[in-house]
């Protein structure tokens, strides 16, 4: 690693949003250049980082090396309050296999999506926001990653949810009609959208901060010491069984997974991630792929970790109970995939198919993460953790697709597209190759993760309702794929396509975009050799370069040819055939399929309601509003009242003085 | 000099407060409402003055008077600041009532 690197990869970034908009008003050029080169050089430092964690030494300055497997922080005191708060705040830099990995996919993914939004955001007249946002959004979630304790964690995981939200809500100057009949014009709904967002996350993460605050305290009566640091509290896991002590640990660890939850929105925070796709496609694919949804994950990821390196590496007995957080995470998860993986056969509209399969695809990364930790299984960690890789890289790719297309047709809506192929090769077949890796079909870099996941969830006994509910939602997965390929790039043209192609000549997207698309699509195709180093290096074993072809041939070979093999065939052919007859070769109307049989339109229904989720959290907020509205006249901007009111206050203060 | 009882001149700064406390609560027209904010004022400061001369001996603290003199020139200000605010006021918005200016608009 270079010097000082674990600062620069963060810091860069911060620098180059900070410059940004004073460099818009200068020269539009420079502005993409300076955030591509501040994003190449985290890149690049990221990369070094793994180089090192390949060689097993993880080296700052010279002569000053430390052995990579083994995880270890570089940390300073930042907010000095031993005297008040008992513990001084720490700011520091962890370096373990997960979080090196982590920085990586998240420096990676976000380079190829800062390329792509050079051409992407060529008429945007406020660049220099765009770019400041976008900077710090991910200089956010790489400090996210690599943070050494769980404060630091929580303020990098909020000024994340702080940048989705302007970045959500970017077009709020937007004059043109609403999608929604509540609000008068785009703008106003895409800020709705946006403060959604963000109030959702934050509701999830008071609970989460709550929850922070318990460890400290528990760390304190167990270690004498209040406590944040990751190392620290795997070093010493008598903290758990103090909350097993006090009887809390049931509420402590849904607590604590709240925050993830919304993060990830997964089920019960899952409504604000279909309304994020307001804002611009490159912001939806950065949210998606590389920051924000990713950090719960991590989250939990980084939970199981600290419980695994506690029992493996510092020697200590499992604490009892502790799987109760990670029963609720594979649970969840698992529901929240089968929930999302419904929607998104219905969506009409192209990014919320989109975002429902992330939600879903998410959902598969709780669950292999979940297993992981209720069982200490480390295959299933390994899983979810390349599940992360494999998804970050695909919707990356899917999303940067469907914004190639979004700005070439000029509507969102799946029903108003069709018969693109012959315009948009280029799209279309990165897009294939996406949905392909979405849909888990081999030898995409999909299909490895997801059926490892699959294959770790049928192994056990204990986790067969999950394995049933995740195959079933990998047959779901493939439909709605190919639903979306069929609708968007077969069939008939429809009339929106043919008056913009009599208008003026229908493009493929512009080279910059190309090359991104490209870039992401050759990845997703090759991803799967290298998933067995990366095994090895997020199990912290030093990879043995001599026999590295060996070990990848039989891990390709055990995965192609595992006991499962018959059943990947079965999920993909179940999936792909009614989407290829209804959606890509157009043999019958899906709207006369549905209007036909009384069954299936209540099922339309009740999918394209959103399991009536959405409605009931509108009803319980308009609750709240109303009790709010009946709360506020007390507050009458009188000062006449208020000063009655000190009077109030100050009677009572001095008769509970009294009474004292 | 023979002097009354402190409890006395307490009454009377208390009576100020307490004077003042009421015109705020119930009237409406901003001048007096500036009167009765320096009305407290002053009663506050009576209350340091007679605590200075009970700790004092005979004499007003030097410390509490040079507080209590600091805390006049400012009083004065506000009431300057507060009485030009109120002329703007009147010459937007034609009106002394304070219940009428309830919105932070312009």
């Amino acid at each position: 690693m270079i010097i000082y690197g674990e600062i620069l990869i963060w810091l860069v970034p911060v620098i180059a949003a900070l410059l940004s908009p004073i460099i818009a008003h200068i020269s539009r050029k420079l502005t993409h250049a300076v955030s591509i080169t501040s994003m190449g050089i985290s890149m690049i430092i990221a990369f070094t980082m793994l180089v090192d964690l390949i060689r097993g030494k993880v080296s700052y300055y010279p002569g000053n090396e430390v052995l990579g497997v083994i995880p270890f922080s570089r940390t300073m005191t930042w907010i000095p309050l031993k005297h008040i708060i008992g513990v001084d705040i720490k700011f520091g830099v962890l370096f373990d296999p997960l979080s090196i990995f982590m920085a990586n996919v998240v420096a990676f993914v976000s380079f190829w999506i800062f390329i792509f939004s050079v051409g992407y955001m060529d008429k945007e007249p406020d660049i220099g926001r765009y770019w400041f946002l976008m900077n710090l959004f991910v200089s956010s979630m790489l400090l996210l990653v690599l943070s050494s304790n769980l404060l630091e964690m929580f303020i990098t995981w909020e000024m994340v949810g702080l940048c989705s939200w302007a970045l959500i809500s970017f077009w709020y100057k937007s004059r043109a009609p609403s999608p929604d009949p509540r609000f008068k014009t785009e703008g106003e709904y895409n800020a709705h959208c946006g403060l959604k967002a963000l109030l959702t996350t934050s509701f999830a993460d008071a609970f989460f901060l709550v929850a922070i605050a318990i460890v400290g305290y528990v760390t304190m009566l167990s270690m004498g010491e209040p406590t944040f640091d990751f190392i620290a509290l795997s070093e010493n896991l008598s903290w758990i069984n103090e909350l097993v002590r006090l009887g809390i640990l049931p509420i402590f660890s849904i607590m604590l997974l709240s925050g993830p939850l919304g993060k990830s929105a997964q089920f019960p925070y899952q409504e604000w991630l279909p309304e994020a796709m307001a804002g611009p496609t490159t912001v939806s694919a950065l949210i998606h792929a590389a920051t924000m949804v990713k950090a719960g994950a991590y989250f939990v990821g980084r939970f199981y970790v600290l419980i695994y390196e506690g029992v493996h590496l510092y020697n200590q007995t499992l604490p009892a109970g502790i799987d109760v957080f990670f029963l609720i995470a594979a649970y969840i998860g698992t529901f929240t995939a089968f929930l999302a993986g419904t929607q998104g056969m219905v969506a009409k509209e192209l990014k919320k198919i989109l975002a429902y399969s992330t939600i879903s695809q998410l959902g598969y990364i709780f669950a292999a993460f979940g297993i992981a930790g209720l069982l200490m299984y480390q295959e299933a960690f390994l899983a979810g953790s390349l599940h992360i890789l494999a998804h970050a890289v695909f919707k990356a790719l899917l999303f940067l697709c469907a914004g190639a297309i979004l700005h070439t047709v000029h509507t969102k809506y799946v029903y108003e597209m069709g018969g693109l192929k012959k315009y948009m090769p280029v799209t279309f077949y990165t897009m294939l190759i996406g949905a392909l890796s979405l849909s888990g079909v081999p030898p995409f870099a999909g299909f490895f993760s997801k059926d490892a996941i699959i294959h770790v969830a049928f192994q056990n006994p204990k986790t067969q309702v999950l394995f049933i509910v995740l195959v079933i939602t990998a047959i779901i997965t493939v439909f709605y794929s190919f639903r979306m390929i069929g609708l968007v790039f077969y069939g008939e043209e429809s009339d929106h396509i043919k008056k913009l192609a009599s208008e003026h000549e229908l493009h493929d997207a512009p080279l910059v975009m190309k090359v991104s698309l490209i870039a992401l699509a050759l990845v997703t195709i090759i991803a799967g050799i290298f998933f067995e180093p990366l095994q090895e290096i997020l199990e912290g074993r030093i990879i043995d370069s001599s026999d590295l072809a060996a070990s990848i041939g039989e891990y390709l070979y055990h995965t192609f040819i595992s006991p499962l093999l018959p059943l990947t065939i079965a999920v993909i052919l179940i999936g792909f055939l009614p989407a290829y007859y209804v959606f890509i070769a157009r043999k019958a109307d899906p709207a006369r399929i549905v209007e036909g049989n009384i069954i299936l339109r209540g099922i339309y229904r009740f999918l394209i309601n959103r399991w009536y989720f959405n409605a009931m959290y509108y009803k319980i907020i308009d609750g709240v509003r109303g009790f709010s509205n009946q709360l506020r006249k007390i507050q009458t901007g009188l000062a006449n009242v208020n000063i009655l009111y000190m009077l109030i206050a100050l009677l009572t203060a001095l008769i509970l003085l009294i009474l004292m | 000099m023979t002097s009354l009882p402190i409890q006395v001149y307490f009454a009377l700064s208390i009576s100020l407060l307490a004077v003042g406390f009421y015109i705020l609560s119930v009237k409406r027209n901003i001048l007096r409402i500036i009167l009765a904010i320096e009305l407290m004022i002053t009663g506050a400061n009576m209350a340091f003055v007679i605590l200075g001369y009970w700790i004092g001996n005979g004499v007003v603290d030097p410390l509490i008077r040079s507080i209590v003199i600091i805390s006049m020139g400012i009083a004065s200000i506000v009431a300057a600041l507060a009485i030009a605010f109120v002329i703007l006021i009147f010459n937007k918005f034609g009106t002394r009532d304070i219940r009428k200016l309830r919105k932070l608009r312009w």
